[in-house]
């Protein structure tokens, strides 16, 4: 008997829970194909002598993990609302003189093996959709790389042992539960919102709360966008870290406040007799005061999950897309290697660097360079010449200038033409993220010539600013550097030297950590001075990494850029679709449940004499309320969080993110959006309307006539 | 008096050919405008279907049902809400009350979804609350006020279109004895007072006897009828209690 209860039960719950257990495969099957990436038996990604792919791998394993812990908060939840829906049921049990741990075994084999059967599902599944991920990564590394399925059984036992972990876990939970709840708590099980037995001044103070934290989130938003932006059309990271801490701050607070305000304009339109007394708009104002009041909480978290969901999908792949488009600009060499002066005190100590042993020791390792440029940097005037201890702010460096034949070497280097100077003139190299037309109206209005020290005019150009990508090396944690004739710079004291090289065949990855770490051995023993004199002083300075830093190769910068952009445009893809598919399960959930509770509501209107499509209408804009209202606050919430990066990132979202990036960004995750949020809904709707249907489905006249035919034999 | 409800050899089966229960066989019965009729029988007798096919909730297998003229039983589907709405009042067992929606909202509803001008609405409400003695109770959800005063909500909502007939299912069964005598109270002021037609269906001997004519049925069929006539309502009870006796089978509440 007790077997066919169990299955009886397992296929009510497939019936009932019918979008859990969806949920739970689309859970698993992406955990399974993010995770595969990881399997030390995906030899599809077995990477080469140019790439390695331990970084990523595991950021993916650590990332899809944390965010994956997201699972055991909803198998608990939805556990538990099982249990709650189920307490009239276990209470005839109890009555009837089951034991309570004999229930709490069945309601835990029942969720475990229903939990168990969707994971299945999804290792199948996600085994398809493994072959496409790794084919997407495969492919931002081998453009020509095709699709090949695999199989991991390690995965499969990570996947298995997780999900079943939480089963576990929420099922212990459980289990406690059953032991402890008395049989007078199940019987009496409160159905009525606790809402309803809730003072006006509780909802007027929540009010308050949600117009003050959103009022501020606006002002915040405002003040950030207006006044702190520099010319790159950006805003400094711990100016933006403060701003955008405070407007999300607000945004949260604002959220958990957010469904009072909502039950207040709730009351308040209950209040106006004009409308409410209009068909059964009542019952629609009497059904979502109810929902909005005693889910406040469940609608709370679900908005900020949908939130972080839609910021994920959006921001993600948007720093991802800045990332790559930054890679190129930075790395247009194949060895760029770094230089300051910061930590030098004297200005005489600064040192000539002859780059010839990088060239040496690179042909050591076989990897032969086929064009190079030494770039020295001076300062224009020496009397600006600074140290740790006069400088009023880290970046409180002096201006400095560079030869226009390293100029042109970079340029050619870098695949561009080479730009004539005159020897009376100079003009302005521009960081590539700045704002080109403000900079240029700026020099241009301002005065077109400088005095050097020695009392040399130099004017500027009739071109007066370049802003192609030469990497960031020429500039000194400064937006742009001066370029001069060389003439002039003969006159000026040296500030650093920078070294760009191409080479003929690419540095192997393997060999990028070696080649840096004998640069770095050489520079210390052929100016050893500059350790002596300046190492012991500053190297607890935050800032200070060594005189020589840093060494870069293009290999390992377009490997880990690469593959960090991947990984977070994965990431960003899987928590989006994680969170997002979580809410939207809980919100389905509370509406097919809710249907089942108000089928007594809806028969009973249909016997006061309500038309069917009225009350198909009511039941439609409640579901709409319930499930949209969320989304839409997530979503102006999303909006305005979304704004506040583009705020903090200024032209380099829009310089960065090419149209197919941009379409990647926001399309894609608009479409996906869409696609989840009207399958969740339809899927809701769709079994709220079989349950109205099936309330009010009076026997048809059809029955009526092959009950008298029958009666006559005629059937 | 104007005849309200005339049934007309009504028929109700369940099930196919090959497995055939009568839940109703042949009953013909009227009603008169101001009539206060219960219904008795033991469970299965048929009581609750034919109430049902009465209001247009289940359908008959054969037979006629007039109300006010009007054929029930040829009514099409689209029609069938707004002869309920129109023309029947109900009051459940267990109220039917919605939860979400305060004493008055509850009975407001009923002038609401008749498309009763928004205006009049509240005035309407309170009339009858005073008159059915719930004005104290009128902003509280269902759940914050007792059974008698759910059910005489239910009333209230009931009668507030002064429908041309009210029907009954076990009004008093989900309350104590004390609520019950206040509920038959009500019931029988509504009747007399208000003028209300209503149709009770009732196990309990003690609220039959607030009715004036009573119907036994046994097996789907009327087997017999009793009115009150000038009698007392103690000496109907006891009429009753000897008819119920007469009758036999099931069980009845005789208290």
């Amino acid at each position: 008997m007790y077997a066919k209860l169990f299955r009886t039960n397992i296929r009510k719950a497939l019936q009932d829970y019918v979008i859990y257990f969806f949920t739970l495969v689309i859970s698993s099957t992406l955990f399974f194909a993010f995770l595969s990436l990881t399997s030390r038996y995906n030899d599809i990604l077995g990477g080469n002598g140019n790439y390695s792919l331990t970084l990523f791998q595991d950021t993916i394993l650590y990332a899809v993990l944390a965010i994956s812990v997201i699972f055991l908060a909803l198998i608990r939840y939805i556990s538990s609302y099982m249990l709650k829906q189920r307490s009239r049921e276990f209470s005839v049990y109890m009555i009837l003189g089951m034991e309570q741990r004999t229930i709490a075994k069945h309601f835990f084999g029942e969720t475990f093996l229903f939990g168990m059967a969707a994971v299945a599902a999804g290792c199948v599944f996600g085994t398809l959709l493994s072959g496409i991920v790794t084919t997407f990564v495969l492919r931002t590394i081998t453009p020509t790389a095709t699709f090949r399925l695999g199989f991991y059984p390690d995965t499969l036992l990570i996947t298995g042992l997780f999900f079943g972990g939480c089963f576990l876990l929420a099922g212990l939970w459980n289990v406690r539960r059953i032991y402890k709840i008395k049989l007078m708590d199940l019987l009496n099980e409160k159905r009525t919102g606790e809402g309803q037995n809730r003072k006006m001044r509780y909802y007027i103070v929540f009010s308050l709360i949600a117009v003050l934290c959103f009022g501020m989130v606006g002002v915040v938003l405002y003040r950030f966008a207006n006044g702190n932006s520099i010319y790159a059309g950006s805003i400094p990271e711990e100016i933006s870290n403060r701003y955008q801490a405070a407007a999300i701050v607000a945004a949260i607070v604002g959220i958990f406040s957010l469904y009072h305000a909502a039950a207040l304009i709730l009351i308040v339109i209950r209040r106006r007799k004009k409308w409410k007394n209009r068909n059964i708009n009542s019952v629609l104002l009497g059904n979502l005061f109810h929902k909005v009041s005693s889910t406040a909480k469940v609608l709370s978290i679900s908005t900020l999950a949908i939130t972080i969901a839609l910021v994920a999908f959006v921001i993600f792949p948007m720093l991802a897309e800045i990332t790559t488009g930054y890679l190129d600009y930075r790395m247009p060499y194949d060895v760029m290697i770094y230089n300051t002066y910061m930590y030098i005190d004297e200005i005489d100590d600064i040192p000539q660097i002859d780059f010839s042993f990088v060239r040496e020791i690179l042909q050591e390792h076989d990897v032969v360079v086929s064009e190079e440029v030494s770039q020295r940097s001076y300062f224009v005037w020496e009397r600006d010449f600074n140290t740790v201890d006069t400088r009023e702010y880290w970046r409180d460096l002096p201006r400095l200038a560079m030869r226009i034949s390293d100029y042109n070497a970079m340029r050619s280097m870098a695949g561009r033409e080479p730009v004539p100077l005159e020897e009376n003139e100079f003009f302005l190299h521009l960081d590539y993220e700045m704002d080109l037309e403000s900079v240029a109206d700026s020099v241009g209005s301002g005065n077109r010539s400088i005095q050097l020290d020695d009392g040399t005019i130099l004017k500027l150009a009739d071109t007066a600013v370049y802003q192609d990508p030469l990497g960031t090396y020429l500039f000194h944690h400064e937006d742009s550097i001066l370029v001069f004739p060389d003439s002039v710079c003969d006159h000026l004291h040296l500030a650093r030297t920078c070294y760009y090289a191409n080479t003929e065949t690419a540095v192997p990855y393997r060999l990028c950590d070696t080649i840096r770490n004998e640069i770095a051995a050489s520079f210390r023993s052929r100016y050893p001075y500059l350790f002596e004199r300046y190492e012991a002083k500053y190297q607890a300075d935050r800032h200070y990494n060594s005189f020589l830093d840093p060494i870069r190769f293009r290999t390992q910068e377009n490997n880990d850029v690469t593959l960090t952009a991947t990984s977070v445009r994965l990431l960003g893809i899987y928590s989006g679709i994680i969170f997002f598919i979580l809410c939207m399960t809980v919100l389905a959930l509370h509406l097919t449940t809710d249907s089942l509770d108000q089928q007594t509501q809806y028969r009973i209107l249909y016997q006061l004499g309500v038309e069917r499509k009225d009350i198909a209408r009511m039941v439609n804009r409640q579901c709409l309320c319930y499930f949209f209202l969320p989304c839409l606050a997530a979503f102006v919430i999303a909006l305005l969080l979304i704004d506040s990066f583009v705020i903090r990132y200024g032209h380099k979202v829009f310089t960065y993110m090419g149209s197919i990036g941009f379409q990647f960004g926001v399309w894609i995750p608009g479409i996906l959006i869409l696609v989840i949020l009207a399958g969740y809904y339809g899927a809701a709707i769709y079994t709220v309307k079989r349950k109205l249907n099936q309330t009010l489905h009076p026997i048809s006249r059809q029955k009526k006539y092959l009950h008298i035919f029958s009666i006559n034999g005629i059937v | 008096m104007k005849e309200i409800l005339r049934l007309e050899h009504i028929q109700k089966y369940y099930g196919d050919q090959g497995n055939l229960t009568k839940a109703i066989d042949d009953i013909s019965f009227s009603v008169h405008a101001g009539e206060f009729v219960g219904i008795m029988g033991a469970s299965g007798s048929g009581k609750t279907t034919m109430l049902n096919c009465i209001s247009t909730i289940d359908t008959v297998s054969a037979g006629h049902i007039f109300l006010d003229g009007t054929d029930v039983t040829e009514l099409k589907e689209k029609d069938l809400a707004r002869f309920r709405r129109e023309n029947l009042g109900f009051v459940f067992q267990d109220f039917h009350l919605l939860d979400t929606l305060t004493v008055s909202e509850n009975i407001a509803l009923a002038l609401t979804i008749n498309q009763v001008p928004a205006a009049q609405i509240d005035g309407k409400v309170r009339e009858m609350a005073e008159t059915l003695g719930i004005t104290d109770i009128l902003e509280k959800y269902p759940y914050q006020v007792s059974g008698g005063q759910k059910q005489r909500c239910a009333c209230a909502r009931a009668i507030i279109n002064r429908p041309k007939l009210i029907l009954a299912d076990e009004p008093t069964g989900a309350l104590d004895s004390h609520s019950s005598q206040m509920l038959l109270g009500t019931m029988q002021s509504m009747n007399e007072q208000l003028g209300a037609t209503i149709l009770m269906v009732t196990h309990d001997a003690f609220s039959a006897s607030y009715a004036n004519r009573i119907l036994f049925l046994r097996d789907g069929m009327i087997f017999t009828e009793i009115r009150k006539g000038s009698d007392s309502q103690n000496v109907f009870f006891e009429k009753i209690l000897d008819t119920l006796t007469m009758l036999g089978g099931g069980q009845m509440d005789v208290c």
